[in-house]
């Protein structure tokens, strides 16, 4: 199996004070991960730093084999191309539609026609279980209906490693189960694809098969 | 000396952000320029948005704007001139007044207060819902989809809109506060055009597109200066306006000495 993400002994600290000391952890294809954290230990910052917007005082990142802080900024952008992150408050652009969401992605990075980005975007959103005007601006939405626009516009570029964070998070159990359950249905769709799922809790993920559970721990990610 | 030390900061304070701003209009057209490819279509999307928003959008109020100021000047220049026997100064007045100065710096007060402001607060809003780090996780990067267009838009408003703010003043300003006075719009018409001359012109438009560029780099730098907190907003709102005001008087200044003195 191929190692998606790499983090080599990693310390990363804010104003003096360490966040993370010492992390090595290893990401592989095809894996379903939990990070669990409470709230405050970092998991929001753990992301970040995978996705170089931070950068740590010591130790390296490697995304699909490549140290991020060695390599030129458009080239990190492409790697993160391959990346899907769903963002705990959903994260939608609020001045596009919400078709315009899901077209965004497709349209920045692909060659498809209009005209095949409107259907791939529309199919997305039926794949979701959005039933509203694809027309609507995104702001009075709920929540729940957020998450799932968010999950539509993560899934568009077929990503080969999928970040989930705190996808549950302010969601009742029906909501959580069905979200969950597109989640699941997206790996076992694409072959190889690496799936992590940050969470406050463990039992926030008992409804979800895990390959492994690894916990922020005093400042350390342990398994 | 605490006065001057004082004031010594705020300069060097004032002269970095205007390097920072600087660099920051380069960076974001160097983006655009240089690999014309990248998001083609999605970037284009937004300069057309922008485009409408601050040009087409601003034609109503610019034209009221317009219209009365153009009442004023004329009425102005219409009831002193035949007194003193300077009928035939009408049109070096106008040129001076409206077409070097008032024009390009009217319009680009009205784009600071309408789309300035708008821009700024737009943009920090994203950065506090996490809408620019949704950007960049997507591999989309700001400077290219959120800065560059938004400046080369207000560029391209601004100097379409400068142009017709001048056209609107002389032309509705004769309409309405000078006709049927003294001077009839014949020669009313021609004294602008016979004194008007390439420079004006050159000068004028130079002017708008330049402040255009102040004014998008301007709002889109201080609305990504926005931290985590919303409060944040509005003092970067009100700092992107007073930095636009400021460097586009000081430019106006720059390029009336370089091409009338």
């Amino acid at each position: 199996m191929a190692k998606l993400i790499e983090i080599n002994d990693l310390y990363y600290a804010v104003d003096g004070n360490a966040v993370f000391e010492g992390i090595n952890a290893e990401f592989y294809e095809g894996e379903r991960v939990a990070i669990i954290g409470p709230l405050g230990y970092g998991k929001t910052t753990l992301l970040r730093l995978i996705l170089g917007f931070d950068k740590p005082q010591r130790g390296r990142v490697s995304l699909f084999d490549k140290d991020i802080w060695m390599i030129e900024q458009i080239e990190l952008y492409r790697l993160r191309q391959r990346t899907g992150v769903i963002f705990e408050n959903a994260a939608l652009i609020s001045n596009l539609k919400v078709i315009e969401n899901i077209i965004l992605p497709l349209q920045y990075h692909t060659d498809l026609t209009d005209d095949g980005i409107m259907g791939k975007a529309v199919s997305l959103l039926n794949h979701v279980g959005y039933k509203g005007d694809i027309w609507a601006l995104p702001g009075p939405l709920p929540f729940y209906t957020k998450k799932t626009i968010a999950l539509a516009r993560a899934m568009a570029l077929d990503p080969e490693i999928m970040i989930y964070d705190r996808l549950l998070e302010g969601l009742d159990r029906l909501q959580s189960l069905q979200l969950l359950r597109f989640a699941e249905e997206f790996q076992r769709q694409g072959k190889g694809r690496l799936s992590i799922m940050i969470a406050n809790d463990e039992q926030d993920l008992k409804d979800m098969t895990l390959d492994r559970v690894l916990r922020i721990e005093n400042r350390r990610l342990v398994q | 000396m605490a006065i001057f030390d004082f004031l010594g900061k705020a300069v060097l304070s004032f002269i970095y952000d205007l390097y920072k701003i600087g660099c920051f209009i380069i960076s974001s057209v160097n983006t655009l320029l240089f690999n014309l490819t990248t998001g083609r279509r999605a970037v284009s999307k937004v300069i057309y948005k922008q485009i409408y928003f601050t040009g087409i959008e601003a034609f109503y109020i610019i034209s009221w704007i317009a219209v009365i100021f153009g009442i004023i000047i004329i009425t102005q220049v219409i009831s002193i001139l035949p007194l003193i026997g300077g009928e035939r100064f009408i049109g070096q007045i106008l040129v001076w007044v409206v077409i070097r100065e008032l024009g390009p710096v009217f319009a680009a007060i009205i784009i600071i207060a309408r789309s300035g402001t708008a821009m700024a607060a737009e943009l920090g809003s994203m950065q506090v819902n996490n809408e620019v780090t949704a950007l960049e996780a997507m591999g989309i990067e700001p400077k290219r989809y959120l800065v560059a267009p938004r400046v080369i838009g207000t560029a391209v408003s601004a100097f379409v809109l400068t142009f017709y703010f001048e056209l609107i003043t002389i032309l509705g300003g004769y309409l309405l506060a000078g006709f049927g006075k003294r001077i009839t719009f014949g020669v009313y018409v021609s004294s602008v055009l016979e004194t008007m001359g390439f420079m004006d012109i050159i000068a004028s438009l130079l002017k708008s597109i330049i402040f255009g560029l102040i004014i998008g780099a301007v709002a889109t730098f201080h609305g990504l200066r926005v931290g985590r907190s919303i409060t944040e907003i509005p003092q970067q709102t009100t700092q992107a306006v007073i930095s636009s005001l400021f460097l586009v008087f000081v430019v106006d200044g720059v390029i009336t000495a370089i091409f009338f003195m």
